[in-house]
């Protein structure tokens, strides 16, 4: 026995000093308001091996008129593969709704949410359900036969698949940009929630101010965080670099470890150009990225800012001959220092998420599968 | 046989440079709205056309546009300020009262934080004092029922998952016991503003009666604020008789901007007459008659001398007569400088049976229009004053810029005073510019800066206002054809094609420049010393304004593809060597990586393709122009049967029969018109490519020529054979290409003796046996 005891400790030690690390476990965040399933995003997910999702389910804003929180933007359909990919519905919760709600609301918040969020699980399983029969339906069908009994036959398949579905869903993300003033009712609120899902972990966001001034900002009573490493400084800023953020800011705010909920790690994974008229911001172009191919109306003046050539309008604006985009991504490079400075402080286990902001296939093409793999395995 | 022989080549290209470059996708097909194509030069405005904008000439029902008047609003502001105290900024109660949302207006003041998400608002300032807090209460009141009736679009319901939007479930905000909140106001400027909310509330409740009692109370003796008309308005909508109806509307329209558009969707034109009936004096029958007046498409200059008879100085006369102008530029520049016909068309019979023969009618009968109203506005200006006389004398220059009248026009542009409106000060620029167009030596740099000058006029100030696009898309079209006019094709096809940016301004989105959206100008127009021009510009380090403006969006920046077309049109001219010292300076890998010459210029071009059959096409062949006219120098000078054979193939192929006929052309579109291209590019397409390399185009006279030579000089009975053979394909293709109908007409052709020769002495030959086909009896017979 006490040899068995030593080979395994043996066997431990090598392990750690030939550097075999945990894997982290790949994830993204899901946010718009809209999922139907398409072959590319299962692709895309396939490709970089993704095994967890942070889809937002809805968000939560103060109504005036009704003084009370209401639901705002639900998502309309979850299409993932659920049984495939772990999902956790995310609560987008605004920081008004804290300072206006008194205890009572915040109770029935708590509850609101629960029902809402197995309600929207439960549309996706009806939804997916659905999708099985149709494939199931559509193998038998003979269109040629013309057989329309058969055709018509899915609501009994979809019951019987429904019943198969298994969620797999072991968390409840709630996102909210929660400040001083509202803390206490934040954390309250927290509770309650976490007494009403007694059967999921409870996970929060954390900005990079509240994990820098965690004294302050206090430590919120859930069961991880998920800390947010991005959108630092404002876009309007025309001497900012990257208002989506850079590895020097985050160093700025990730000055030491020791935060007292294991974290999981969002990392920006989304562009978009910010035009300036002498240095003026004039708008952000997020779907626009016809400068990087016209040569003929966009000079490129430097690897991340274009000029304006010509007089365009795009959209409503009218962007003159001399008007400046500034390109803004984290670059592969900035990823990795950042990547470098998050394992410095933080610790990762195999339980770790890394999770990026935000899934979309033009942002993931644009980095590419095998980058993105890579960033995963940095950890 | 026939079929076989010439297969059809859909021309998707050509559809996908039209389709690339311009949008607009209707029933029959892709076009562009005549409102898109229509040109407006006149732009003139007096200060208070801004709340007519919509109802200027347009070929749609109303005018599109970005800007809109708040003079109602900032006048409401005016009186807050006069209320409250002259230390508070206006602007600072715009923002209160017209950019917050009612929802965060509502949070702030129930988080009691009004001062502070409102930080440096003096206007929040200010109504936060104790003093004024009723004022406060009015404000909460008057957001509350801006949430009722245009908020809450957001909100979604706990019960459900009913997504976004549900008016069954919208949450209305408690207003409360409104007529006791009404009843408790004591101050007479907020009574005011409470009466109004309620007479609005009373129409929208249908309680026509209350409404108008609470107008007569509260608005009738015309108190001084902006109020009174937006009242008037509501009781106009419950009066139920309808010329009154209309009066009270006129009434509204003249004495409010924000209602202006609303009042012409309840106007009835119809009740003229009896509306005048009601009239008080002649200010108000010239109103009523040009609120009548204000959509007709039609000349409408009996009415003009109606109005300016009652209000000689009325704003309305002078919108009115800015339609008049638009009308004229758009019946006749717009067949002018574009193929349509003007937007706005009233007799549809004649443009359909006879569109040229109509076209010169109807510019007769316009011009004899545009006299009559020419004269008019002459006769009248004299007597008019300030504002009034500058905007007509811009309309008269105007109309005399139509007509030619070039120096009768300066003279009026002269007569402007120098402090007129920004709006007709650039007219005034914009009208100097068609002088030097006219009149000055359009190649001289001082002409150029002038044109400048004027286009970045126009542009400064599209930056706000939209549709002045138009102004700047039609005189780049007007300046385009007279640098055309003058031989410089290179200038004319850029100014063309900037109006072509500038044509469409809510595509600018979706514009995405191809391949050929750069060529298709100098493609139909362009001669070899038109490219060189053009190349030497672009390459030009110290460009001028005029020309980095010209050039900026509207040059392709690979020289290879402004050498490709000079190249093309060398040989379309059948200077050989031309062709080939210009294909010789473009990289090898030109075609492989542009437009869609590897799909189009990929088979080998010394055979000809009317004698292979689909089976034996490869597709594989590593085309290069230089080295095609290279090989055709070389067999040229060798002057041999066997080279004048395979230069009748290369010409064959090269022909819209070949398998290389975009050597010779950037897109197959037969013999049919080509009304697509013409379209955009102008011209007749078609008949351009008839003279292509004297006609060898459609008519493979070259090739036949060649053809003709190798049966002279060969004493090879299997070159004989060839050569006979494809004398009769040309033949038959050339004949083909001048008939619209196969079938019977095939009747009336005539081979020629090389058929015979080729069924007869050279039966026995190799080539017979490959090519001879059973139905060339059919000919021969």
């Amino acid at each position: 026995m006490k040899k068995a005891i030593l080979v395994f400790f043996l066997a431990m030690v090598l392990v750690s000093s030939t550097g075999v690390k945990p894997a982290v476990v790949r994830s993204f965040c899901y946010w718009k308001t809209n999922h139907d399933a398409s072959s590319t995003d299962d692709s895309l997910a396939k490709s970089i091996k993704l095994n967890h999702m942070y889809v937002r389910f809805f968000d939560v804003d103060w109504n005036p008129y009704a003084n009370e929180p209401l639901p705002v933007a639900t998502i309309h359909s979850v299409n993932w593969d659920i049984e495939k990919i772990e999902i956790t519905p995310s609560v987008f919760i605004t920081n008004e709704v804290l300072l206006l709600a008194n205890k009572n609301q915040l109770d029935s918040l708590a509850n609101r949410i629960r029902k809402r969020v197995e309600s929207v699980l439960e549309e996706y399983k009806i939804e997916q359900a659905q999708e099985k029969a149709y494939q199931i339906v559509q193998k038998k069908y003979n269109s040629s036969d013309r057989d329309h009994k058969i055709w018509l036959n899915t609501d009994s398949v979809a019951k019987i698949e429904k019943q198969k579905i298994k969620l797999n869903c072991k968390e409840i993300l709630v996102d909210c940009d929660w400040t001083e003033k509202s803390k206490k009712k934040y954390f309250y609120f927290l509770e309650k929630l976490k007494m009403n899902f007694p059967q999921y972990a409870l996970s929060a966001t954390i900005r990079l101010w509240q994990y820098k001034y965690r004294d302050k900002a206090g430590i919120p009573p859930v069961d991880n965080g998920l800390l947010m490493c991005y959108n630092l400084s404002s876009p309007a800023d025309y001497k900012s670099t990257n208002s989506i953020g850079t590895s020097k800011e985050v160093e700025d705010y990730i000055v030491q470890g020791g935060y007292k909920l294991p974290l999981n790690l969002a990392l920006p994974l989304y562009s978009w150009s910010v035009v300036f008229r002498g240095n003026q911001f004039k708008g952000i172009l997020s779907d626009y990225d016809a400068f990087e191919k016209d040569t003929v109306r966009f000079k490129r003046i430097s690897p991340d800012h274009y000029l304006f050539q010509d007089d365009v309008l795009i959209g409503d604006t009218y962007f003159r001959n001399g008007d400046e985009i500034r390109t803004e991504k984290i670059s592969d490079t900035e990823i990795k220092k950042i990547i470098g400075i998050l394992k410095s402080k933080i610790v990762i286990t195999d339980q770790t998420r890394v999770t990026f902001f935000s899934f979309d296939k033009k942002y993931i093409n644009d980095y590419g599968t095998e980058a993105i793999s890579s960033y995963y395995s940095l950890f | 046989m026939v079929l076989k022989r010439y297969p059809v080549i859909i021309p998707f290209f050509n559809l996908i440079f039209f389709l690339s470059g311009y949008t607009g996708a209707f029933a029959c097909g892709w076009s562009e709205s005549p409102e898109i194509t229509r040109l407006a030069l006149f732009r003139a405005e007096r200060k208070e056309f801004l709340k007519l904008r919509f109802l200027t000439y347009s070929a749609d029902s109303y005018a599109s546009t970005n800007t809109f008047s708040n003079q109602d609003e900032l006048k409401n502001c005016l009186e807050w300020q006069k209320q409250l105290g002259m230390d508070i900024n206006p602007d600072d109660v715009y923002t209160i009262l017209y950019q917050t949302d009612s929802e965060v207006f509502q949070s702030a003041y129930q988080a009691k934080t009004l001062g502070k998400v409102f930080a440096k608002n003096s206007f929040i300032d200010k109504l936060l004092l104790r003093k004024n807090k009723k004022f406060l209460a009015y404000l909460i009141f008057a957001k509350k029922l801006e949430y009722n009736n245009i908020g809450g679009g957001k909100w979604e319901t706990w019960n459900n998952l009913n997504y976004g939007y549900d008016n069954t479930t919208k949450l209305f905000a408690d207003i409360g016991d409104y007529d006791k909140i009404f009843n408790s106001a004591k101050d007479g400027f907020l009574k005011q503003r409470y009466a109004f909310l309620l007479i609005r509330m009373n129409y929208y409740d249908g309680n026509p009666q209350q409404a108008v009692q609470l107008y007569d109370t509260y608005f009738a003796s015309k108190p001084n604020t902006i109020l009174t008309p937006w009242a008037l308005y509501f009781k106009a909508l419950c009066t139920e008789d309808q010329a009154l109806q209309n009066y009270y509307l006129s009434q509204v329209f003249v004495s409010c901007d924000a209602k202006a558009n609303a009042v012409m969707q309840h106007y009835d034109r119809t009740l003229t007459e009896k509306t005048l009936a009601l009239a008080q004096d002649d200010n108000e029958k010239g109103n009523i008659i040009a609120l009548e007046c204000m959509r007709n498409p039609s000349p409408q200059l009996k009415t003009l001398k109606q109005i300016y008879a009652y209000s000689p100085n009325s704003v309305y006369l002078s919108f009115l007569i800015g339609r008049e102008v638009n009308k004229l530029e758009d019946w006749i520049f717009t067949p002018k400088y574009t193929h349509g016909s003007p937007s706005v068309v009233f007799d549809d019979d004649e443009w359909y049976q006879d569109y040229e023969k109509a076209k010169a009618e109807n510019l007769i009968k316009d011009m004899l229009y545009l006299d009559e109203l020419k004269k008019f506005l002459i006769e009248i200006v004299d007597s008019a004053k300030g504002e009034q006389k500058n905007y007509l004398c811009s309309a008269i220059a105007q109309l005399c810029f139509i007509n030619d009248q070039v120096d009768l026009g300066k003279k009026y542009v002269d007569m402007i005073s120098e402090n007129a409106n920004g709006s007709i000060v650039l007219q005034s620029k914009i009208q100097l510019a068609l002088v030097a167009l006219k009149q000055k030596n359009i190649e001289s740099d001082a002409t150029k800066e002038l044109l400048f000058e004027c286009l970045n006029s126009l542009e400064k100030v599209a930056v706000q206002d939209h549709s002045l696009f138009k102004s700047i898309y039609s005189f780049c079209r007007i300046a385009a054809q007279r640098y055309a006019e003058k031989g410089d094709q290179a200038t004319a096809g850029l100014l063309f094609m900037k109006s072509n940016t500038k044509k469409n301004s809510e595509d600018f989105w979706d514009y995405n420049p191809y391949f050929y959206t750069y060529l298709g100008y100098f493609d139909r127009f362009a001669k070899v010393k038109d490219i060189n021009n053009l190349m030497a510009l672009i390459v030009k380090k110290n460009k001028t304004a005029f020309e980095k403006y010209i050039c900026a969006g509207t040059i392709n920046t690979d020289l290879n593809a402004y050498k490709d077309l000079k190249g093309t049109i060398a040989f379309r001219d059948n200077n050989l060597q031309l062709a080939y010292q210009t294909f010789a300076e473009i990289p090898e890998d030109f075609l492989k990586k542009n437009y869609e010459f590897k799909n189009f210029l990929n088979e080998d071009p010394f055979f000809p393709k009317i004698l292979m059959s689909t089976k034996e096409r490869k597709f594989d062949y590593a085309f290069n122009k230089a080295v095609f006219l290279k090989t055709l120098l070389e067999l040229k000078a060798k002057n041999t049967a066997a080279s004048n054979l395979k230069l009748g193939h290369a010409f064959f192929n090269v022909s819209c029969w070949g398998n290389s006929w975009m050597m010779v052309s950037y897109g197959w579109s037969g013999n049919s018109s080509d009304n697509y291209s013409d379209y955009i590019y102008g011209g007749n397409r078609p008949e351009r490519e008839t003279k292509f390399q004297r006609g060898n185009y459609y008519n493979c006279s070259l090739a036949k020529m060649y053809y003709q030579k190798a049966l002279f000089l060969s004493k090879n009975k299997e070159e004989k054979a060839l050569a006979s053979l494809m004398i009769f394909e040309c033949d038959y293709v050339s004949f083909s290409a001048n008939t619209t109908m196969l079938g019977l007409e095939n009747l009336r052709f005539k081979p020629g003796e090389e058929i015979y020769s080729f069924n007869s002495t050279y039966k026995n030959t190799q080539t017979f046996k490959k090519y001879n086909c059973p139905l060339l009896q059919d000919f021969i017979q």
